[in-house]
């Protein structure tokens, strides 16, 4: 559905973080995309949003290039963005952050009330605390809020950036459930995340991004088998074969 | 002079005028605080939005509606330095958004002491260093009492409707409610496909049209003329460093507060202080409290 | 001392334009008229302020907005210890420098912590407050009247003072250079590029600030001691918030953050304002909207587009400015293109 062409990206002149990424998120399925710390996987998603322009490369929606379409295009067009960092308004209430999440839909009030009662079903806590303001949230329900958010807007496409940094693994844990479940409401995902385990778990695609470039792709099963030696070439880079089989 | 505050009725005055104030001065400062909030930067042409907005006024009651449709000129004065406004945001500030946030300050701030230079002087040239003034907006009433003066009255009334109205939009549309959604996280409403261009623009219009009303209000009390906007600068920003900067409520206490200082102030100091006791707050604040009373502890450098 | 030398041993084009620029502005008064001298003069008074500006503003990040407050605060300094204390004149213009240096010290002590915005109203509101002081205050400063002060020297021919000024001026271009390629220099750029990173490597950003700021409000007092004693006549006025404006436009318009940009951009824009023989507010007019041109369209100003120039002629390929370098962090939308 969603696919990366040879993408250059970088935040200062001559110096790009993404080197030539090329890699795609099929349509109802999971994708994820690991590897170590700095390697550009946030910049990535902010670029295929639209927060970043490529210094080379494209984007295509469904085969057709969406390069220069600007952020909230592409909200209308069903790509959501769920950035690591909180994107909640602090100082309004639940009711009024769905509200606006829903902002694309502003003049169909109707419409808007019936995505927005969807969503509280699909989170009944926050249903109950409509009326608190997210200030006053744990950290769990301020994560579920930042979901519900952009669940709001009907999606084709969530981008997810490391849904599960800085918070308890409890909390993490239903995240997780709730991604899986996404592609039975025909939302494609694509994810990164630090947090290999659990995302070669639920992906069925998985590209490992190391120095700016694709590094490997192969299916989520293959990296579960294979986890040893996928961290090994991370930290180490690729291990020839070795005479134990 | 204290006992003299045991009077209900001198107290009432002074509680009154500063009241009446505070609503125009609330007016002025919540342009500045409303832009800042959402584009982070501070205007240091504020002052001469407030400007235009006198001189619109006052040449629309000379030139056209008369003294009598004062109330008409006012919504016209605000769309014209709105629609000012949009333009120099989208020419001259919109590209700050190129660079980080060190040089961001520092283009916004030069280039709006530039604009701030160039249109107190442009004023001198076009329409002459006189000081004008319309007639009063109404006849000096008495009230319970009280007197009041007429154009004081007319301007704080007309302020409280403004003021009233602005809160009405912020609240209670999805509009406004993206405005406060944007200044509280530019991020968040990105993801939630609110055009950031488009809300810096509107927001820029609206912060000049408020200062513009607040010199068409007071354009019979502190006169037109091309250097006027200076103390509508100084007192928005005392204003807003005493409210918090970015806090709408903020603004509006500190200025009420600000007004009810200088009113008790002039009658039991001398009315000669009346500019010193904002100084005296703001430089308080800056060394004691710089986030204001409803700003939040920024990180200190 | 030595690493300028050798930086001016290493790019013998630019010391020797350098130098040949200073020749030039030595000769000057032989080939102009008394009043034009007097003229170029009072732009020295310019580029002193502009340089110690840029000092701090440019170099070290610190958005001060009280610097013709300190060249006021030199003036009255130098007029009271002549006036009051009897000192001679040259005297009462170290009194000024030093006065300015430790009010400046104080002011750097309170603000320095405060971020960005605070910092730059915290020096607008010292700056308010030394006018309106002085203003109030008139039954000793003689208040809007103007306070009369001794001139520098005894006689009206404007040659020695052109030379004082001239003088004052190419020193503080030195110490400026001498100041950049010097540790305090990178200290200060570190500070002003990453300052916590500066923090974490190790530099007492706190002290180097004070130590700049310290040394901004000395050189702005130096300025405005020998500008009242030029004048004759000293007044509130100077402490308008038009003045600050003035030297912010000189020194964009000439190049933020360059050694030689607050130089070109006071002279010119004295040298431009009386050439056109327009009005005061016509001036104003003019230069806001330059600089509003040039932060807008080019930020480095005259002595950066030089740079750029020069290493373009060089055949190498030109480095960003230093100045503004546009960081590809906008979306799409927000670079005022097309949404």
């Amino acid at each position: 559905m969603l696919e990366a062409r040879d993408l250059a990206v970088g935040y200062r002149e001559g110096i790009d973080i993404l080197q030539g990424i090329s890699l795609e998120a099929a349509p109802g399925a999971i994708t994820a995309i690991i590897g170590p710390n700095g390697a550009g996987k946030s910049t990535l998603l902010r670029c295929l949003f639209g927060l970043l322009p490529p210094r080379r490369g494209d984007v295509l929606l469904e085969g057709r290039s969406i390069d220069d379409w600007s952020t909230d295009r592409r909200k209308a067009a069903g790509i959501a963005y769920l950035p690591q960092h909180n994107s909640t308004f602090p100082h309004l209430t639940i009711e009024e952050n769905l509200k606006l999440g829903g902002w694309l839909l502003r003049d169909d009030r109707a419409k808007l009330r019936e995505r927005m009662e969807y969503v509280y079903g699909l989170f009944p806590i926050l249903a109950e605390r409509r009326r608190a303001r997210a200030t006053d949230l744990s950290g769990g329900q301020l994560r579920m809020l930042s979901v519900a958010k952009e669940l709001v807007t009907p999606p084709r496409l969530l981008l997810v950036d490391e849904p599960s940094v800085g918070m308890a693994p409890i909390v993490a844990s239903e995240l997780y459930d709730l991604l899986v479940r996404l592609p039975g409401w025909g939302i494609t995902v694509l994810l990164v995340d630090q947090n290999i385990t659990d995302a070669i778990r639920i992906a069925e695609r998985v590209y490992l991004i190391g120095e700016g470039r694709v590094q490997r792709t192969e299916s989520g099963a293959w990296f579960q088998d294979h986890l040893e030696e996928v961290i090994r070439e991370m930290l180490q880079g690729p291990v020839p074969e070795s005479p134990r089989a | 002079m204290l006992d003299a505050l045991s009077n209900p009725q001198i107290l009432a005055q002074l509680t009154v005028v500063g009241l009446m104030l505070g609503a125009l001065y609330a007016l002025m400062a919540i342009g500045i605080t409303f832009i800042a909030s959402i584009m982070k930067l501070i205007n240091w042409s504020m002052g001469e939005f407030y400007m235009i907005g006198s001189y619109v006024q006052y040449y629309l009651i000379v030139l056209l509606l008369g003294p009598g449709l004062w109330y008409l000129a006012l919504p016209v004065s605000m769309l014209t330095v709105f629609a000012f406004g949009l333009v120099v945001q989208r020419g001259l500030l919109a590209p700050m958004f190129k660079y980080d946030e060190a040089r961001r300050f520092e283009y916004a701030t030069i280039v709006t002491i530039a604009l701030s230079v160039l249109l107190q002087n442009a004023a001198i040239i076009l329409a002459g260093p006189y000081q004008w003034s319309p007639q009063e907006y109404l006849p000096t009433r008495a009230f319970a009492g009280l007197s009041l003066n007429g154009s004081r009255l007319a301007g704080a009334i007309g302020a409280a409707v403004i003021l009233a109205l602005f809160y009405l939009f912020i609240r209670h549309t999805m509009v406004g409610l993206s405005f406060l959604g944007t200044a509280q996280n530019r991020l968040g409403a990105q993801t939630a496909g609110i055009r950031l261009g488009r809300v810096d623009m509107v927001a820029f219009g609206i912060g000049a049209a408020l200062a513009a009303a607040a010199g068409a209000l007071l354009a019979p009390v502190f006169l037109v003329y091309p250097t006027n906007g200076i103390t509508s600068t100084v007192k928005g920003f005392e204003i807003i460093i005493i409210g918090g900067l970015g806090s709408l409520p903020g603004a509006v206490v500190a200025a009420f507060g600000l007004a009810l200082v200088e009113s008790f102030g002039s009658f039991l100091i001398s009315p000669a202080y009346q500019d010193l006791y904002g100084f005296v707050f703001l430089i308080a604040f800056l060394l004691f409290r710089p986030q204001g009373l409803f700003g939040e502890r920024e990180r200190r450098v | 001392m030595g690493e300028l030398l050798r930086s001016l041993r290493d790019q013998p084009l630019r010391t020797g334009l350098g130098a040949a620029v200073v020749v030039l502005l030595a000769l000057l008064p032989l080939g102009l008229n008394g009043y034009q001298t007097q003229v170029v003069m009072l732009g020295y008074f310019w580029v002193i302020l502009g340089i110690s500006w840029n000092l701090l503003a440019g170099y070290t990040g610190q958005f001060s907005l009280a610097q013709h407050a300190f060249a006021t605060i030199g003036s009255y300094a130098s007029a009271a210890a002549v006036l009051a204390l009897g000192l001679p004149v040259p005297g009462g213009i170290v009194v000024g420098a030093l006065t300015a240096a430790v009010l400046g010290y104080g002011l750097g002590w309170v603000t320095l912590r405060l971020r960005g915005i605070y910092f730059a109203i915290g020096t607008w509101a010292f700056a308010e407050s030394v006018r309106i002081l002085l203003s109030v205050n008139y039954h000793i400063t003689r208040g809007d009247a103007g306070l009369p002060v001794p001139f520098l020297f005894a006689t009206p021919d404007p040659f020695p003072y052109y030379y004082v000024f001239f003088a004052v001026s190419m020193l503080a271009l030195g110490l400026n250079a001498v100041v950049l390629r010097t540790k305090l220099g990178y200290r200060m750029r570190a500070i002003r590029d990453d300052q916590e990173l500066a923090v974490a490597s190790g530099v007492d950003v706190v002290k180097w600030k004070r130590v700049v700021f310290v040394i901004s409000t000395a050189l702005a007092g130096l300025g405005g001691g020998l500008y009242g004693h030029a004048i004759g006549l000293l007044s509130p006025n100077q402490a308008q918030f038009s003045q600050m404006a003035f030297v912010i436009i000189a020194v964009v318009l000439g190049g933020f953050r360059t050694l030689w940009g607050p130089v070109v951009g006071a002279l010119l824009a004295q040298g431009l304002a009386e050439a056109l023989r327009i009005s005061q507010e016509w001036r104003f007019v003019v230069f806001a909207a330059l600089v509003i041109l040039v932060v807008r369209v080019y930020p480095p100003g005259i002595m950066g587009g030089l740079a750029m120039l020069a290493e373009r002629l060089r055949g190498r390929p030109p480095r960003s400015p230093s100045v503004g370098t546009p960081v590809a962090e906008t979306p799409i939308a927000e670079r005022g293109g097309v949404p």
